[in-house]
């Protein structure tokens, strides 16, 4: 792809997010004028004060947070995909995002095990102790991957042992939900389905700077990234000290997962879908390109699918779930027809 | 084998054929026959002695009582029939699985809401297994099942079936909550009564499934007397508040991860709201169950509402700061800020499991806090205005 096309993709894309978070906005269940929508921004105090309360404590979170997990994911995705050199690599695949729910389901259900009860605390029991939660679970699920891929070179095998961590994760959980409490149990369902409304506006702005900071990290990284991505004996020979550069990707890509899973629940085939988008839109390999292009689609996409979850005109809106996984689930199956194609001639 | 045997042959086979057809047809004719009594009877206009509930009927003939259950997803198509009779008239028709002898022995009773009933009727003892014992309230049967005169049969979700075979009760009494599929306990082939006093949106409606209870004990009459106190009762409360001019507005439920259940304006509640004289926000909606909506549409209907009502359970008790803990946005209802949260706590109360037989008593509470000047003295049992 020539420069100038890069370059106007670029432009184009930051103009669509601003288009789809404005939209994000101004269409929800209540029908709200654009003028009101503006007025509650700019914090007019003649503003209507259920409009107001509406766009500023409701919407506006709600699409800060899904741009930012959708930034997240999307890095994640990245990441494990280059680290792991499997394009099925992602969140959600490979059982990751499983283990974080496994975090958080041992935090909130063990309690009642053990004779202390959480339920309807998990915003009382802190913030941190979730995302810490999540994050120890997600970083649970890597190390068994990393253990197998270090043995195990194929990536449709690798990702059959994620698939089949995320079926034992569950299996766990599911029998911790066995014996604990109805309470404790509805505490964490709730959890578990997925949605970008859950947060309060400091919330979502602390996800977007954590996400955003995380981002500038990883942008150090790009050049290593590249040389993964030509194999590991590349990177070796180029100098780079490739065990620990894996390691710090694994935790970087870990904690975005753990921090967006702990704040919205799990969400789906973002992570896995958007890198392979960006490629396709791209049509490069390389990461200087790549990382700030799966921001900016990962970004656009979950703002897309959260405006699709709130079925404007209705006064009821889709799980959050439901959408990524109508748009995710296609793209999983085009890259497996594609890769097959590609091994078969 | 020559042509006349074959002609023998082949006519021994037809006549074995229209024998057992014979047979067959007489058998039908035979267990038809206590159906038969209702559909042909006798010139006669049967009249249900149901009343408020729209779930089932009950109709009588010689003696044979006929219970109709209808599917509560649509009202005009039936679920089931049973024919009830005592020993004397059983003993006059064929025996068939939906054709039980009465009064019942020993019975499995699958909701603690439905245990109440038994209590008012005194047939407790009736009573020969529950399931998930640690919700069950009622004193008497903690009792009994901590003797072990009563067993559980399913726990968490999950149907002990080899135990309900042991314990082999000659009904079960169970709330469907998903017709589409078979229950696990189908396999046992034993008599499962679906009850669905849950699905009733008249409060008077759901306490009248006591009749239905009372039915296979024997028990009508008691159960007549004890619903018809009921129903006074709720009308004296219900003709006090229809005097009230001004009618607070009330809303109802909590917001769930991205979701709030809000009752319907035909609901249980919604008529609750109503005979106490209130006006609830979503009355003019048809839903008898209730409506999942967005938060943003229950709070701009209902952040000016005067009231805001809550059932569930916290840890320690309900408080304001609990609420909010749930959800900041809670913060901006006025119901919220003026403390006008009216809480039925269902884990100290015993609001699922006597709420149902005391309709009155729920009237009454919602009564003393949209209208206290009506209800000097009163002590609410149920709903407590939270300060």
């Amino acid at each position: 792809m020539s420069k100038k096309h890069t370059k106007l993709i670029f432009v184009v894309l930051p103009l669509l997010i601003v288009f789809l978070f404005l939209i994000n906005l101004w269409y929800g269940s209540v029908v709200i004028s654009w003028i009101d929508v503006w007025d509650a921004l700019m914090l007019n105090v003649n503003a209507n004060q259920a409009s107001k309360i509406i766009i500023l404590q409701y919407r506006l979170p709600q699409a800060i947070t899904a741009m930012s997990v959708g930034i997240g994911l999307s890095i994640s995705g990245l990441l494990l995909q280059t680290t792991f050199s499997n394009p099925l690599a992602g969140p959600s695949v490979l059982g990751i995002s499983a283990g974080a729910s496994l975090g958080v389901a041992i935090m909130v259900l063990l309690g009642g095990v053990v004779g202390a009860s959480f339920s309807g605390t998990l915003l009382i029991l802190g913030d941190m102790a979730i995302v810490l939660a999540a994050f120890a679970g997600a970083l649970a699920v890597l190390l068994i991957i990393i253990f197998v891929s270090g043995r195990v070179g194929n990536a449709v095998t690798i990702l059959i042992i994620g698939i089949m961590i995320g079926y034992l994760v569950s299996a766990i959980v599911g029998t911790m939900q066995f014996f604990s409490s109805s309470e404790d149990l509805h505490a964490f369902v709730l959890w578990g389905l997925g949605s970008f409304s859950k947060t309060s506006i400091v919330q979502s702005i602390w996800i977007f700077i954590t996400t955003i900071l995380v981002l500038i990290v990883t942008m150090w990284f790009v050049k290593p990234l590249n040389a993964l991505l030509l194999g590991r004996q590349y990177a070796v020979s180029s100098g780079f000290n490739v065990k620990f550069l894996q390691s710090i990707f694994i935790l970087i890509s870990g904690f975005l997962i753990a921090l967006g899973t702990a704040f919205t629940g799990p969400i789906a085939f973002i992570g896995l879908a958007v890198p392979h988008i960006a490629r396709t839109v791209f049509r490069t390999s390389n990461h200087r390109i790549l990382l700030p292009a799966v921001v900016l689609i990962g970004a656009a996409l979950t703002l897309g699918c959260n405006f699709i979850s709130k079925l404007p005109g209705y006064d009821a809106s889709l799980p959050i779930n439901a959408v990524t996984s109508i748009v995710g689930a296609p793209i999983v199956i085009w890259v497996i027809i594609k890769g097959r194609r590609m091994s078969n001639g | 084998m020559d042509i006349q045997d074959k002609i023998k042959n082949w006519s021994l086979l037809l006549l074995l054929i229209f024998v057992i057809q014979l047979i067959s047809c007489s058998e039908d004719e035979k267990s038809l026959s206590v159906s038969k009594l209702f559909t042909s009877n006798n010139g006669k206009e049967l009249v249900s002695s149901v009343n408020y509930a729209e779930g089932f009927d009950i109709y009588e003939m010689d003696n044979i009582k006929k219970l109709v259950i209808y599917n509560p997803q649509n009202k005009d198509k039936i679920l089931s029939i049973y024919y009830l009779a005592d020993s004397v008239y059983h003993q006059g028709y064929p025996s068939s699985p939906e054709f039980l002898e009465i009064p019942i022995n020993n019975v499995a009773v699958f909701s603690a809401t439905q245990l109440n009933a038994f209590s008012k009727l005194n047939i407790l003892d009736k009573v020969c297994a529950i399931s998930e014992s640690e919700y069950i309230r009622n004193p008497d049967i903690k009792e009994m099942y901590k003797n072990g005169e009563i067993v559980e049969l399913a726990g968490n979700g999950n149907f002990y079936l080899e135990r309900t075979l042991e314990v082999n009760p000659s009904i079960i009494f169970y709330s469907p909550y998903n017709l589409a599929q078979k229950h696990p306990l189908a396999a046992t082939e034993l008599t499962m009564i679906p009850f669905f006093d849950f699905m009733e949106s008249d409060p008077l409606g759901r306490a009248e499934w006591i009749k239905f209870t009372a039915l296979f004990f024997g028990k009508e009459t008691e159960a007549n007397d004890i619903f018809d106190t009921i129903v006074g009762k709720y009308n004296v409360y219900k003709e006090l508040a229809s005097g009230s001019i001004n009618k607070p507005t009330v809303f109802s439920d909590k917001y769930y991860s991205g979701q709030w259940f809000v009752s319907g304006g035909n609901s249980y509640i919604a008529q609750l709201f109503n005979d106490a004289g209130a006006d609830y926000l979503w009355k003019d909606n048809q839903n008898t169950g209730s409506i999942n909506l967005d938060f943003e549409v229950v709070y701009s209907k209902a952040h000016d509402a005067d009231f805001w009502r809550i059932v569930g359970t916290y840890s320690n008790g309900f408080s304001y700061e609990k609420l909010l803990a749930e959800n900041e946005l809670y913060y901006n209802f006025k119901a919220f800020n003026d403390k006008q949260v009216i809480f039925c706590d269902s884990k100290t109360s015993t609001y699922f499991e006597t709420g149902t037989l005391e309709p009155h008593l729920l009237l009454a509470d919602f009564i003393y806090v949209f209208h206290p000047e009506l209800m000097e003295g009163y002590k609410p049992k149920y709903y407590h205005l939270c300060k």
